[in-house]
């Protein structure tokens, strides 16, 4: 089969970049092995630590993502917010500087977007609420309710703990350890239990006018949240829970969903396995189950270690499909013994030239774009920069492409 | 072929994602769900088939937890083993029933008017649920009157005429309750040039036996198959199936499941949709289509072990190249059925709340047909919904000139 282009990979830099090569016209298809980490996602994106993320981005090394977006960073993190939101997801924030967002072990994290609902500051210290009642479900193992109090109690807002149950989940807890964040999620897109839930709130938060949750409100309905805050009349926000992240999970079927309505193909349950170049271009790459797919450009966004695009070997660390060149320092110097400091592996991937264009011993591959966590040159837990170069380099080669 | 160990399972990183697209711990929550059943179970039963749990019966074997495993692990084909290897269920008169779909369909081919009015009556099937277990509300497929086999024994002459051939793997459904699917593939081919062959000595592909618990039957047929598959394939002819399962079971599931080697062949055997694509794709290869058929809207559904195959694009871009279909892709999803599973009386509920989304979006589509390429799906969107199922190979058939 024929395409355009070809994107290898399936997660946030995948589908932006299909995306925005759907849209403008071009035939595009990805090749996923599986469902993306976007199923671990903390519902929020991260651009770049710091009060003013695009300000600190100025001042990274050459070899950093970043400094190959040239001046249009701004332009393409606008762009990559509005896609979210003609997917539908709606956000809050905006790049010109950082907000926070609670985690599920109650810490505040820099973030440049976070879905709408969820619990933020805006400065890490102070929330625009006094008392919450902090409500979930029972014998849900997933999230930590005192962690989430006491990080309250350090901003000043009094908490007070519940726990509810429908008749549905209490059969769910026959399998305690699959007492999960879908479980609980799909319970709570039927209207029997949402109303049965709605009158739970109302009498455990009495005169409490907001509610902090797990974000387990709806799987295929995304109005769970408004309804209940509409029934109930309280505020109803959201902490992510550990994975699966039903939040995650919604973004990435949301960007497939407009990925393949914009004409985009999928195959998903595919990985790519084999290559075939023609005059110093890549011509085919071939999957697990047999599909040969030829294009004009392909993109390689499929991800670092854990995404399954690069593969820790006792010789050094290797790109799997095309055995791209890598940027990563000795095997022994990989790891930091402080597991808490910034951890080297962390910053291994791909080198690409100036148009993210992938190298492969020491040249760079005319039709062969690389983007997302595959790249070297940053470390996305120190820096909080994950998502945002997975979006913006992502949109950066969609636009080399279109150009080319 | 990608080699699998037996510590497939150490693969698992315990993220959930097949959980999470587990049709059945969806709408059953006495299902543990596949990571559990799988992987996580797996460990355990090897160190005592103690640990085997009824409760993996509840799968219905769709593999979709492995097209959504992001780290290879054959989660459902674990499962499957597991049943194979440690459940004390014996399969009774139902089973026996339900799984031996060859010796049933020739006895009711021969009466087919008989048995089609009959088990098209209410009382019958209270009774056959009464007896069988059986669900009432289920209504069973037609059974034709003459099989495909009798009909292609008159078409052999006609059909060696063709200067390139190819062998066709009909399977029990076309052979017994569907010939005119066969004689639509038979019809299709020929328009490309090929003539159709059957294979020396063709049996079910054994994927009801596998399901009921029937294996040394299964692994038996298995055989036989392969042992025809390979003269097909030592005489130059191509294996095509209409059916996804079918293909699905001669490719994957003998070496997965049962243990019997198919590698030598295993590029052999097609699926009617991929096989006819590729042809129109080699640039010398084309199909003549009647611009004057009517306009039909077409809601196309992929079942789930063509979406294990990875092979659904191929039937879409089929369906895109006739003029005059305009195509709606649903959203892939379970239909509920899985071959046999949706028969049982205990497992009916469970099919249909599987299947209740995809009614609804088949019915909000505003198609004049369904496509899919698995006859089970069809058996169960028929039932459920209002619309009437064709293969996309008959829908290509229908508007050729």
């Amino acid at each position: 089969m024929r395409y355009d282009t070809v994107i290898i990979g399936g997660g946030l830099a995948a589908l932006l970049c299909g995306i925005e090569l759907a849209r403008s016209g071009k035939k595009a298809a990805i090749v996923t092995t599986g469902h993306s980490t976007l199923h671990f996602s903390s519902g929020s994106f991260g651009l770049y630590n710091g009060a003013e993320p695009l300000k600190a981005a100025e001042a990274l090394a050459p070899s950093h993502p970043y400094s190959k977006l040239g001046e249009g960073m701004e332009q393409l993190a606008a762009k990559a917010t509005e896609i979210l939101n003609v997917a539908g997801i709606a956000t809050v924030g905006n790049a010109e500087a950082n907000h926070y967002i609670m985690t599920p072990t109650g810490a505040l994290r820099q973030c440049w977007l976070s879905i709408e609902g969820m619990v933020t500051s805006a400065d890490g210290k102070s929330f625009d609420f006094s008392d919450a009642l902090i409500l979930s479900p029972e014998g849900f193992l997933d999230f930590y309710t005192q962690f989430i109090a006491d990080s309250f109690k350090r901003a000043g807002v009094t908490t007070t703990q519940s726990v509810f149950s429908l008749p549905e989940l209490t059969i769910r807890r026959n399998n305690p350890t699959e007492m999960r964040s879908v479980t609980v999620a799909r319970a709570l897109d039927k209207e029997e239990n949402i109303l049965a839930l709605a009158s739970i709130i109302t009498r455990e938060a009495k005169d409490t006018q907001t509610v902090i949750m797990p974000a387990v409100l709806g799987f295929e309905r995304t109005d769970v949240l408004s309804r209940l805050e509409k029934i109930t009349g309280k505020q109803i926000l959201t902490v992510a829970t550990l994975p699966p992240s039903v939040e995650g999970i919604k973004v990435e079927r949301a960007l497939c969903k407009t990925f393949e309505r914009m004409g985009g193909v999928i195959f998903n349950g595919h990985t790519a396995t084999h290559y075939s170049m023609e005059e110093g271009a890549v011509a085919t790459i071939t999957t697990s189950k047999g599909v040969t797919l030829a294009a004009n450009e392909f993109v390689l966004a499929s991800g670092s270690f854990i995404g399954g695009g690069l593969q820790a070997l006792r010789s050094g660390v290797a790109e799997v499909l095309f055995g791209a060149d890598v940027a990563a320092p000795a095997v022994v110097e990989l790891t930091n013994r402080d597991l808490f400091e910034s951890q080297p592996f962390m910053s291994v991937g791909i080198e690409v030239d100036e148009q993210f264009k992938v190298l492969i011993a020491g040249k760079s591959v005319e039709n062969l774009y690389g983007c997302g966590a595959v790249l070297s040159g940053y470390n996305p837990v120190k820096e909080g920069c994950g998502a945002g170069v997975a979006m913006l380099t992502a949109l950066k080669v969609a636009e080399n492409i279109i150009n080319r | 072929m990608k080699q699998y160990s037996e510590h497939n399972f150490e693969q698992c990183t315990k993220c959930t994602v097949c959980t999470v697209y587990c049709p059945v711990a969806a709408v059953n929550p006495l299902y543990p769900g596949p990571k559990q059943a799988g992987p996580d179970g797996e460990r355990l039963r090897m160190k005592s088939g103690k640990f085997f749990d009824e409760s993996l019966n509840l799968c219905l074997n769709c593999k979709r937890c492995e097209v959504a495993c992001p780290s290879d692990v054959r989660i459902g084909d674990i499962i499957q083993s597991a049943r194979i290897k440690y459940s004390t269920k014996k399969p009774g008169l139902r089973e026996f029933t339900l799984a031996n779909t060859d010796l049933v369909g020739s006895v009711a081919t021969l009466v087919s008017p008989v048995v089609n009015a009959t088990l098209g009556l209410k009382p019958v099937r209270h009774i056959v649920e009464g007896v069988m277990n059986i669900d009432h509300r289920r209504i069973f497929p037609k059974y034709a009157f003459g099989t495909f086999e009798g009909w292609m024994r008159k078409q052999r002459k006609a059909q060696a005429q063709f200067a390139k051939q190819i062998a066709y793997f009909h399977g029990c459904y076309v052979n017994y309750n569907n010939p005119p699917l066969g004689q639509a593939f038979v019809k299709v081919v020929n328009a490309l040039g090929y003539g159709v062959q059957l294979l020396e000595n063709e049996k079910c592909c054994g994927v009801a036996l596998i399901s009921n618990g029937f294996i040394d039957k299964a692994k038996k047929q298995a055989k036989s198959n392969l042992a025809s598959i390979r003269k097909a394939t030592e005489a130059g002819l191509k294996v095509v199936a209409t059916s996804s399962t079918c293909t699905f079971t001669l490719r994957d599931e003998y070496e997965h499941l049962l243990g019997i080697e198919n590698g030598d062949v295993r590029e052999n055997i097609d699926l009617a949709c991929r096989f006819i694509y590729n042809l129109l794709c080699d640039g010398n290869h084309n199909l003549q289509f009647n611009p004057d058929a009517p306009r039909i809207r077409v809601a196309y559904h992929s079942p789930c072990h063509l979406e294990r195959l990875g092979w659904t694009q191929y039937s879409i871009e089929l369906l895109k190249l006739i003029p005059n279909v305009e195509l709606v892709k649903l959203d892939s999803q379970c239909c509920g059925i899985a071959g046999t599973y949706g028969f049982k009386k205990e497992n009916y509920q469970t099919s249909q709340a599987i299947g209740e989304s995809l009614f609804a979006a088949i019915e909000a589509s505003e198609c004049d047909f369904v496509a899919t390429d698995c006859e089970t799906c069809k058996w169960q969107i028929e039932m459920s919904t209002t619309k009437k199922v064709l293969h996309p190979i008959e829908l290509l058939a229908n508007h050729l000139s």
